[in-house]
């Protein structure tokens, strides 16, 4: 309904036909009103007014039914309001079930026309799952995992050693971590009160261990990500490339993963909202994306850039690349729309994301942070190609008791 | 004029629609079992029917009950629930052994439990504290001592006293990390609810403290209850809001569509709720922090909260805090039974006084401050050698009782034998004294020895007789120390259910305290 609303406005309001004149027009006016402006805008007005009672204006996309999907966090992707403006000028709407993205294949296929997890090995398994149903995946974009923190707790690590700033400057936005060193700190137990963190903020003690806090390892697409990076961190620089060396060293990481109790499945949206509440978590792992996006709107504000809220880039990275994997008709032609629409590739990288470089500019990013002011994020060269999904699935097991 | 009445007409029948459309959506109904705090989002309610068409009939109950009531997933028969927290019914859920899609659940707004004290409460525990941080070892302290009085939701049914009593119990391991099954072998906390006044859910605790305001220190609960308490204005004095510096489990208010066949009321709730405009009237209404980004916080928020204190990934911790809770209303009854052979000559009766110093408050630390003896409790002391040779009982009401209890403690009075099981029989013939004036009593004993049995009963002699005993069933802790038999004293206590602690490992002020809270 609001959708329609929405649309109906933007369209009207575009025409001057309801600024009610206040006081009699001049003669000539009046006659160009009566003869010409009057019975084209009655008659405008009364075709509006047909396509909006009957429907066909939003979504005459077979029928009136929006296009269904079943998402992790690249869901959001679509409740942008930038993003629903121009799907609704192709006459398509789209509506989204974030269930986190390796839920994705527990669920029912029936009626969804895609499926949009942010990584490729939930994608994999999603491909497989809908066999024949799946069309070819459209790759957009993709994102790099961090750690994202606040600047007491990356000034903390500094000291620590552990943490490097990439400006020389107090307000750096982005710092490189020594992932090795980050982990022994884990593995050692270290609290914030040790590392003095208090020197830091203000002189408050804060007695929890070191973690970096993740989603659900068996839920999330980041989370899995994340101990596919812990892995290869621990597991001499590779991943492991049989089930059984996963499941040893599953069962070896898991006391780096696994001590932060009931997950929160909206890591980023508490990373992001009140401060004094996302501080409860000192490190969460999101994605890149998620954090540019927070800075390009504030970039846009009188606040200007928040410098109170950093990132931590892993010295090995991992890139989350997510599939957009159409099941239907309407869900290929979405997926078409999400290669080839300029609208919403420029959207993207508005929201903080890294165009896919075969589908568009990977510098488009940069470019546009370059333009506000914004620091450009650290290159790190040393990338993590994910395990099999056999390897993967045995590490989840080792570190998490999955539902199902 | 009439073009400029067609134009009106024309202008008006748009008007019309478009308002039609912002103002009329269809009327559908979301059945909701809701906590019971959130019948202050009513006025709110009203606003979200206005915009969304959908109107929010919702029933009260406190979270763990409402948790209780929606497992196994079906029976109630409620379209949605809107709960403080879904960690209790989610750990449910999963223990049920339920496959399923899990309901779909988004977090609306935040809080966080505090304590609010009169402003001279505040005091004493701000001094109290190192650097004036308060933690919860500060008011557990204060409240074994008599000191604080405070109104608390009942753990078992609400979700403002379980995150409390989550919180308190995280703080109290002092491991930095989510409280495992390990950490809770003991009752940690009887000190801090020695200060307990019983309520039900979150708002009777409310009525609690307004009926008893001259009665009641305090009262532990959501910061935006605290906080609305306050702005209501009907407490005589204002309560001072303190967040412990251990940090807080957050509870996140996540509504959970239960009927998939109501999404799209769901969703246009959520959406509603989700709405910067919205979360700031909440914030501004109840106190609640925002979850979206944007929302600048009113004064009263511009505080941390410190750091998160985790909710469990196990059913089994937290049914394990549950079970602890239930004896907390129950007076406390320790038998001490201690070893007063020459062996315990210089150190070692210097390191048993400390034990006992520490207790009675001298032990600065925050175990040290969550283990002290507390008000109400009744404490006795077993003193033997090659028998029975002196016994006092005291119930702590003043700071005077415990003085008592440490001269006792201190008497430099050694005999030559050991008869450790003779005297852990007069343990539980004390026991058995102390159950029959008050049956309600939470009875167990602890057993200290330095030396090897040499007099009256052995073991085997003590274990025979001990189903007969009128107090069988009460624990035993033994504290191993000097050259005591490790195995003889930790298959008595083991088999009264107790176990035993090695104090060679430690000192004998650490296995005291270590002890406390597991009798």
């Amino acid at each position: 309904m609001s959708e329609l609303c929405r649309w109906g406005l933007s369209v009207v309001t575009t025409e001057p036909l309801l600024r009610l004149v206040p006081g009699p027009l001049p003669v000539r006016k009046r006659r160009l009103f009566r003869w010409v402006f009057l019975p084209i805008s009655t008659f405008a007005l009364g075709g509006i007014l047909l396509l909006l009672f009957s429907g066909t204006v939003l979504v005459p996309f077979e029928g009136n039914e929006p296009v269904e999907g079943i998402t992790g966090s690249k869901g959001a992707f679509f409740n942008d309001d930038t993003v629903k403006r121009e799907l609704l000028r192709h006459h398509i709407k789209v509506h989204v079930t974030d269930v986190g993205s390796r839920s994705i294949l527990a669920r029912d296929f029936a009626g969804v026309d895609f499926a949009f997890p942010s990584g490729a090995p939930a994608a994999q398994q999603i491909k497989q799952k809908a066999a024949g149903a799946a069309r070819d995946p459209v790759r957009v974009f993709t994102s790099p995992l961090v750690l994202a923190t606040f600047r007491e707790f990356a000034e903390t690590l500094q000291a620590a050693g552990v943490a490097t700033p990439q400006d020389a400057g107090p307000g750096s936005l982005y710092y490189k971590l020594d992932m090795a060193a980050f982990l022994d700190l884990v593995d050692e137990g270290k609290r914030w009160s040790t590392l003095s963190v208090q020197d830091h903020n203000g002189g408050r003690r804060i007695d929890n261990v070191i973690v970096a806090q993740t989603s659900d390892f068996c839920s999330a697409n980041s989370a899995s990500s994340y101990l596919t990076l812990v892995a290869y961190a621990r597991g001499a620089q590779r991943v492991p490339t049989d089930v059984p060396a996963a499941e040893r060293l599953g069962g070896e990481i898991k006391n780096l993963l696994d001590g932060q109790g009931r997950t929160d499945d909206a890591l980023a949206g508490t990373y992001l909202a009140d401060a004094n509440v996302a501080r409860t978590k000192p490190i969460v792992v999101i994605y890149e994306h998620q954090y540019l996006e927070h800075q390009i709107r504030r970039s846009a504000t009188p606040a200007g850039l928040d410098r109170d809220r950093v990132l931590l880039y892993p010295d090995i990275q991992l890139i989350a690349e997510p599939e957009f994997i159409p099941l239907s008709d309407r869900g290929e032609a979405l997926g078409s729309l999400l290669a080839g629409d300029e609208v919403l590739r420029t959207r993207a990288v508005e929201l903080g994301y890294q165009l896919n470089t075969v589908q568009g500019d990977a510098e488009s990013l940069n470019r546009l942070l370059d333009d506000k002011h914004i620091p450009i994020p650290p290159q790190i060269n040393s990338t993590v190609g994910a395990p099999g999904l056999d390897e993967l699935e045995a590490m989840i097991k080792a570190v998490s008791p999955c539902r199902s | 004029m009439p073009k400029l009445r067609v134009l009106g007409v024309v202008g008006l029948l748009v008007a019309s629609v478009l308002a039609g459309c912002g103002a009329d959506p269809p009327e559908e109904e979301l059945s909701v079992l809701a906590s019971s705090e959130l019948a202050d989002m009513g006025p709110l309610l009203d606003d979200l029917h206005k915009d969304t068409g959908v109107r929010l009939r919702m029933d009260f109950q406190g979270t763990v009950d409402a948790s209780n009531a929606l497992v196994p997933l079906g029976r109630d028969r409620h379209q949605a629930a809107w709960l403080s927290t879904d960690s209790y019914f989610q750990l449910r859920l999963a223990k049920s052994g339920f496959t399923g899609e899990p309901p779909l659940a988004k977090h609306t707004m935040v809080s966080s439990v505090a304590i609010g004290v009169k402003p001279a409460v505040a005091q004493t525990l701000r001094s109290s504290a190192a650097d004036g941080q308060v933690s919860w070892a500060d008011v557990a302290e204060l409240a074994a001592a008599g000191k604080l009085r405070f109104a608390m939701a009942d753990p078992r049914h609400s979700g403002s006293g379980l995150t409390a009593l989550i919180g308190i119990a995280t703080a109290a391991a002092g491991t930095g990390k989510p409280l495992r099954p390990e950490d809770v072998t003991c009752d940690r906390l009887h000190g801090l609810f020695a200060g307990h006044a019983a309520a039900d859910t979150a708002q009777d605790v409310l009525e609690t403290y307004r009926h008893d305001e001259d009665g009641l220190d305090g009262v532990v609960n959501y910061e935006s209850t605290l906080l609305s308490l306050n702005a209501r204005g009907g407490l005589r004095t204002p309560l001072e809001i303190i967040r412990p510096k251990d940090g807080a489990v957050l509870s996140e208010y996540p509504m959970l569509l239960l009927d998939p066949a109501k999404r799209r009321a769901y969703d246009a709730v959520v959406e509603w709720l989700l709405r910067p405009d919205n979360q700031r009237k909440i914030m501004e209404h109840t106190f609640r922090r925002p979850v979206t980004a944007d929302v600048d916080p009113v004064e009263q928020l511009r505080v941390p909260i410190g750091t998160a204190l985790y909710f469990p990934d196990r059913q089994d911790v937290v049914d394990r805090l549950l079970t602890y809770y239930e004896t907390e209303s129950r007076p406390r009854d320790v038998i001490f039974v201690l070893d007063y052979s020459g062996s315990m000559r210089g150190a070692s009766i210097a390191a048993l006084r400390a034990a006992f110093d520490g207790l009675s408050g001298a032990d600065d630390t925050d175990s040290g401050k969550f283990a002290r003896f507390a008000t109400g409790e009744q404490v006795t002391v077993v003193r033997f050698a090659q028998q029975v040779a002196g016994e006092q009982t005291v119930k702590v009401t003043r700071p005077e009782d415990l003085d008592e209890l440490r001269r006792f403690v201190a008497v430099e009075d050694f005999g030559e034998g050991t008869a450790v099981w003779g005297a852990l029989e007069r343990g539980y013939q004390v026991a058995a004294d102390h159950l029959r004036e008050n049956p309600d009593r939470v009875v167990s004993i602890v057993l200290m020895t330095d030396g090897l049995n040499n007099a009256g009963p052995t073991a085997d002699d003590f274990l025979h007789r001990y189903p007969d005993f009128p107090a069988h069933g009460v624990r035993t802790y033994a504290i191993r120390f000097g050259t005591a038999g490790a195995a003889e004293l930790d298959r008595v206590a083991t088999a009264t259910g107790g176990h035993m602690v090695d104090a060679t490992a430690t000192s004998l002020p650490t296995a005291f305290k270590e002890i406390r809270g597991c009798e």
